[in-house]
């Protein structure tokens, strides 16, 4: 059952792949051939049809008005007893019409009376037409009366026949003749059978067919050859023609147009088709404007661009990276990118970060020219990727900051020079002030001690002294800028310390003029710090701030002020000291400076240490100094100290 | 009579020894220790002689040697002004000659140049004589005489 059903549909795919292969306007051709023959076939058969009933229908009148003609005639010579006519009249009337295959009269034993066929005394058998119409056959039950019956025979030799059977009653006034002998009961004397061939009317119909054939057959031809050349002119050539533009772009050749002039829906749909190969056209010319756009960009940038696969291997090389190292893009196109790296550890570095994300932007590396000289280059890698997602390579964009990093390196040894130079020169300062002091003390001593005035020897002496003292303290913050003592870290109150301080610097301030207040916020934390340095430091700003004052000309009842304050810092984790004054204030320049180590704007009293070791102690703390000032208004430095303290680490311990 | 000369400077240790200085060679010093006072003793004294420092606080010796210059009283008064930055006037000119040697630690020392070259573009004059600090009494003793005698 299975391969019964299987074996159709497997022809039905032959049949299906033969018709496939077949050209579009054959397949049309043989349908619209196969609708027409099929109309012409059934209006032909209908007609023969119709034909034919017509023909039968006239056979019918016509052997039917013959017989009831002869019927007449054999009742008026049966009447008059005149029985061996009928053999005559029944030949004359079959003669008078060609048309009549026989005419016979039959007795109702099936003895032949008269037949232009048969001769006289020849009988036919009860089964035999037309005794069949009354006798059942092999029985004979008399009929009392039998009907006209016409219908159409097949005779011997395919002939066909119209026959119609009339029977022949008894009539009142004969009952004489032998015709009725042995007619015991019933009326039926015997038959009248008219048969008209319809051999004529088959010839005709036979050659009608024939006929019609030819004409199908004909208009076939003809049809086919017109509905060809239709469909091949109106479809199949701008079918071809589609076909032909369809490779020609499909080839890249975007010149070809159609311009169907006709309105028909074909020509619409090539005219849509024009359409789209213009403006697929104009998207390509576009996409390759693009692509030549974005090839030269990155052709002419002076960045070293390379791309590489997913294995390492160098795929693109620009003419940036040409120059830059030295190789043509053909002695590296295919080889390994490590060749390129000085150190390939570090592309394999580089190459591990961006596994992480698509992008490492700015990996400092260096790669190695063709000659063998370093190149240093600010390196950032692009993961590529298909539209899939798939990794298909990976973009690097280098910047060669060779000469850059040389002039950065320059430059910060020539800024270290600079310090250097203001820290020397802020010594020189000091030392000349010191040494003035010391000179002139000297002259004292030695004019004292000529003119034998021991007041002047003392007083020279003293200044001796002083300049000493002045020298020693300053060799003593040198040496506390360079060293780093343990931090002795205890919970500090700020606000106590304060206090202290502005007790012990009250009167020299006032000794100066300068008023000095002290603003702590109540209920400030303790600060885990180191007391006596952070004493030092507020002392230092506060002797700074008293300096910037005697600095500055106090005009319009302004008079010279320093505050100490003590705040909650902003962030909570911190508090903030801060001394402001408002003294001269410094430019821009100086608060840049400020905390160099020996840069000073006084000339004669500073060793310029003092804010470069309040920067340093703030910062041990992990805290921060931060300077606001305006030229002439004043200055505010605020230090913020972590409450928590500085996190001190063994290696800080340990030096 | 003997030649006056003021001392300004805002160190007490040097106006004593410059005063001890000066007197010990028969001038007689009147000393002050800022500008303003520096002006108003000059006023009040007429100095033969001023020895100005150059670093002052409030008023530099600079722009109180310019106040003087400028004043028709004053602008004879010769002037010795008192520096710790060494050599300005002798390296002046090596300096516009185009030595270009890079030297990071001259910057005080230009700050003082350029002081002195805007001074002569204000058809200014130059102070008569700088004395580097430390000063050695005897050298400056020697300079006074030499300025007044």
């Amino acid at each position: 059952m299975g391969s019964g059903g299987a074996e159709p549909h497997r022809s039905k795919t032959g049949l299906r792949r033969a018709l496939s292969g077949l050209r579009l306007v054959w397949k049309v051709n043989g349908l619209f051939l196969l609708i027409l023959a099929s109309a012409l076939g059934i209006s032909g058969y209908v007609w023969n049809v119709a034909f034919e009933r017509d023909e039968v229908a006239s056979a019918r009148e016509l052997s039917m008005a013959t017989s009831e003609l002869i019927l007449t005639r054999v009742r008026d010579l049966m009447m008059q007893h005149e029985g061996g006519e009928l053999q005559d009249l029944v030949g004359r009337m079959a003669r008078e019409n060609p048309a009549f295959r026989d005419i016979r009269l039959l007795a109702h034993r099936g003895a032949v009376v008269a037949s232009r066929r048969e001769p006289p005394g020849a009988a036919v058998g009860p089964d035999a037409w037309p005794c069949t119409l009354c006798h059942t056959p092999g029985s004979s039950p008399p009929l009392a009366s039998a009907p006209v019956c016409c219908d159409v025979i097949e005779l011997a030799e395919g002939e066909r026949a119209v026959s119609v059977v009339t029977p022949i009653y008894r009539e009142p006034g004969c009952a004489g003749a032998g015709c009725h002998e042995g007619v015991g009961e019933g009326n039926v004397l015997g038959m009248l059978q008219t048969d008209f061939s319809l051999a004529r009317v088959d010839a005709l119909l036979a050659r009608q067919s024939r006929r019609l054939a030819l004409i199908l057959l004909l208009s076939l031809l003809l049809g086919s050859a017109a509905s060809f050349w239709m469909t091949d002119r109106l479809v199949g050539q701008r079918i071809q023609a589609l076909r032909e533009g369809a490779n020609r772009i499909a080839q890249h050749d975007f010149t070809f147009r159609f311009s169907d002039p006709r309105g028909d829906g074909l020509a619409q749909l090539v005219g849509v088709f024009d359409d789209v190969t213009s403006e697929l056209s104009t998207t390509l010319s576009e996409l390759s404007n693009a692509k030549q756009h974005l090839e030269a960009i990155a052709e002419n940038s002076a960045d070293i661009i390379i791309t590489v696969d997913p294995v390492g291997f160098i795929t693109t090389f620009n003419a940036g990276a040409e120059k830059v190292l030295g190789y043509s893009r053909e002695e590296v196109i295919g080889k390994r990118i490590e060749v390129l790296f000085h150190d390939p550890t570090e592309r394999e570095a580089a190459i591990a970060q961006l596994e992480h994300s698509d992008h490492v932007v700015n990996y400092i590396t260096r790669f190695v020219t063709k000659k063998g000289a370093q190149r240093n280059v600010l390196l950032t890698l692009s993961r590529l990727r298909a539209p899939d997602g798939n990794p298909i390579g990976t973009l690097g964009i280098s910047k060669d900051v060779t000469t850059e990093l040389r002039l950065q390196r320059r430059l910060v040894r020539t800024e270290r020079m600079a310090a250097l130079g203001h820290a020397i020169t802020g010594i020189q300062h000091s030392i000349k002030n010191m040494l003035n002091v010391m000179k002139g003390g000297a002259y004292m001593v030695n004019l004292g001690l000529t003119k034998g005035d021991p007041a002047m020897t003392n007083e020279g002496w003293a200044m001796v002294q002083h300049g000493i003292g002045d020298m020693t303290e300053m060799s003593k913050r040198m040496l506390d800028f360079a060293r780093t003592r343990k931090l002795r870290l205890v919970p500090t109150d700020l606000g106590e310390l304060a206090r202290r301080i502005h007790h012990m610097s009250e009167t020299k301030f006032m000794s100066e003029g300068v008023a000095l207040t002290l603003e702590a916020e109540p209920n400030l934390p303790a600060v885990q710090c180191d007391a006596e340095m952070v004493q030092s430091v507020i002392m230092d700003l506060l002797s700074n701030a008293l300096d910037a004052c005697s600095w500055k000309e106090y005009k319009n009842g302004e008079i010279p002020e320093v505050r100490l304050g003590l705040r909650h810092g902003e962030a909570p984790d911190q508090v903030r000291i801060e001394v402001r004054d408002n003294g001269e204030g410094m430019t821009e320049e100086v608060r840049k400076r400020l905390f160099t180590p020996f840069f000073s704007t006084k000339e004669k009293k500073g060793t310029g240490m003092g804010l470069a070791v309040v920067e340093r102690i703030v910062s041990s703390h992990e805290g921060r100094t931060t300077v606001e000032s305006e030229p002439g208004r004043g200055a505010a430095f605020i230090v913020s100290l972590p409450i928590r303290g500085p996190i001190q680490r063994e290696e800080e311990e340990d030096a | 009579m003997p030649k006056r000369v003021l001392v300004v400077d805002d160190d007490d240790n040097t106006r004593r020894f410059l005063s001890v200085a000066l007197e010990a060679n028969g001038y007689e010093p009147v000393t002050a220790a800022d500008g303003d006072e520096g002006l108003q003793k000059a006023r009040e004294f007429l100095p033969d002689l001023i020895l100005l420092d150059v670093m002052m606080p409030k008023k530099t010796g600079f722009s109180l040697f310019k106040q003087l210059r400028r004043q028709e009283e004053f602008k004879n008064i010769p002037v010795i002004m008192l520096t710790a930055v060494a050599g300005v006037l002798e390296e002046e000119e090596s300096q516009a000659a185009g030595e270009t040697m890079e030297r990071p630690f001259d910057s005080l020392r230009d700050g003082l140049r350029r002081t002195i070259a805007q001074m002569r573009d204000e058809g200014l004059v130059k102070p008569n004589m700088f004395i580097d600090k430390p000063i050695d009494p005897e050298v400056l003793i020697r300079s006074v005489r030499e300025l007044i005698g």
